[in-house]
């Protein structure tokens, strides 16, 4: 009994609001920092290149902490790869950035896809699929140890940051004429939302939706200002995956992967929002 | 306080794409002063503000703001002296318009500060100033192009700089509006702010301003009064256009009447 709580339900819970929390708070990060509503913490690669990571590890081991440590080594690799072909071209920093996320996207989803065609159907590709679909079943209170500071470190950085979104969110010149010197703190914000990102895919693989979703629900709800939005992000984000996650473990006999469901249940709820409140952006 | 640009000089580009924009500028922008930057499209007016705000790097010469170069300032301290408004602001959310206002006191605040009861009464001040303050609540993404480059002008003056640096501020101001905005410089200059602006009303250096010159093909006419700047010849050789400057009997009001062009 107090093995299930301890080594089972508690680390899952904890873990499901923590990666909650962590992508939606990345995620209204990004579209602040990006001035654009439709991007998500996965813009700059982050997934794709975990993904990958995981996949690689998935093929050659059996480990769990191989396949961890690989997801987040690659998420991170992905994102430093994006800022780096950002570095080849002056112009537009945002526009660069966006534009090397989506050449590193598609350059590790092909990895990806290669590692899948090459892998052995019968046991290494479904378990990579499903690693690819998220979940939180693989949380042990070992691996939420090491990460989960990361995550909530990361949070915890971002909910200081508020008004430093608000200001960048006005446009480069607009920031740096406050006084605020723009480059580096989109940098520095950027820095945090990946490792926060990576931590949190690493844990508990790609779970897309709620890093692009829940700000907006929090825009209906508090307004766009980020000093209210990234707390109401907060409680938002860890409720809902929290939520979610209970369905995919309780709602039938199998496990459903999590990415399946913070969409499908996501998706429904975001329309209805949309339907009764005008959205602000 | 001053502001002195010493033999700027900007380009674009390297190698066979490599351009000048203006070069050998040089002026001085004292307290107390509104200084009209005119010139034709493309001349490099918001290049020269940009240059000067730090946004874009000198090719050679300097800025001074009092005896310091302005590139041996953080962006921090500059901007707690130095406001710049930009010709175009592309908004992204829908903060409200006082919340726009209090972006400016960001300067004022430590990093992970936020502003407070005393910002916020900055804030009102500068609305309340410019006779904006019944939209303080509304989303500044909603109200017209005018409303907004006025709430950005409230914003700056929240700042509170010493010198303002305006990119075509009236752009999109009714006709009411830009005279009322020219007035509010007018003031600000009365309480020793210093003022450059970029227009295209030759009419707006004659109400407000106390120095005009005029930037064509990368150079600079010496600064100096707006009557002594702006006459026909000027106006002719600057926008190859003829104008009549006409003044009433009183000398109270001046302005540029465009002729017909000859048949």
């Amino acid at each position: 009994m107090e093995t299930v709580l301890f080594r089972l339900r508690l680390p899952r819970i904890a873990a499901a609001m923590l990666v909650g929390a962590g992508l939606s708070l990345s995620g209204a990060a990004f579209q602040g920092v990006f001035r654009n509503p439709l991007v998500s913490p996965y813009l700059l690669g982050v997934a794709s290149g975990a993904g990958f990571g995981a996949a690689l590890a998935i093929l050659l081991s059996e480990s769990l902490f191989l396949l961890q440590f690989s997801a987040l080594l690659f998420g991170i690799l992905a994102v430093a790869l994006t800022f780096g072909i950002g570095r080849f071209y002056r112009g537009a920093p945002t526009l660069v950035l966006i534009l090397g996320g989506v050449i590193v996207g598609a350059f590790f989803s092909s990895l990806t896809s290669l590692i899948k065609f090459v892998a052995d159907p019968y046991e290494k590709l479904p378990a990579i699929v499903f690693w690819l679909m998220g979940s939180m079943a693989r949380v042990t209170p070992e691996n939420l140890r090491a990460v989960g500071p990361f995550i909530g470190g990361g949070t915890f950085l971002l909910l200081l940051l508020g008004w430093r979104l608000n200001i960048l969110s006005m446009g480069d010149e607009e920031a740096k004429a406050m006084g605020v010197n723009a480059g580096k703190e989109r940098a520095m914000i950027l820095t945090i939302c990946t490792l926060v990102t990576a931590s949190s895919v690493c844990l508990s693989g790609i779970i897309g939706w709620v890093g692009l979703v829940i700000p907006h629900v929090g825009r209906i709800l508090v307004g766009p200002d980020h000093r209210r939005l990234l707390p109401a992000c907060l409680a938002l984000g860890s409720a809902f995956l929290l939520l979610v996650d209970n369905c995919a473990r309780a709602a039938t006999a199998m496990e459903i992967p999590l990415g399946i469901l913070t969409a499908l249940m996501g998706a429904p709820l975001f329309a209805w929002m949309l339907s009764r409140k005008k959205v602000g952006w | 306080m001053r502001l002195e640009v010493r033999n700027a000089a900007f380009a674009y580009g390297h190698g066979d794409e490599f351009r000048w924009i203006f070069r050998n500028v040089s002026f001085s922008l004292e307290a107390g002063s509104v200084f009209c930057l005119l010139g034709p499209n493309g001349t490099g007016k918001s290049t020269l503000l940009k240059c000067i705000a730090g946004f874009l790097p000198l090719r050679e010469g300097s800025v001074h703001l009092g005896e310091t170069p302005t590139v041996h300032l953080s962006r921090r301290e500059f901007a707690r002296n130095v406001a710049y408004v930009p010709q175009h602001h592309v908004p992204s959310f829908p903060y409200a318009v006082l919340d726009v206002v209090l972006m400016g006191r960001t300067p004022h605040l430590s990093y992970l500060g936020k502003p407070g009861f005393r910002d916020r009464r900055i804030a009102w001040a500068a609305l309340e100033r410019l006779g904006i303050s019944s939209l303080a609540a509304k989303p500044y993404t909603e109200i017209s192009g005018g409303e907004r480059q006025l709430v950005l002008l409230a914003s700056v003056l929240s700042q509170e700089p010493r010198i303002l640096l305006l990119d075509e501020p009236t752009t999109h101001l009714d006709f009411g509006n830009q005279i009322r905005f020219l007035e509010v410089l007018r003031r600000l200059a009365g309480e020793g702010m210093a003022v450059l602006m970029s227009t295209h009303a030759p009419e707006q250096a004659f109400l407000a301003g106390t120095t005009a010159a005029i930037l064509k093909e990368g150079h600079l006419s010496p600064p100096a009064s707006p009557e002594g700047v702006i006459t026909e010849q000027a106006i002719l050789d600057t926008y190859g256009v003829a104008v009549r400057i006409v003044a009433d009997p009183s000398g109270e009001a001046k302005g540029c009447v465009p002729l017909r062009s000859e048949k």
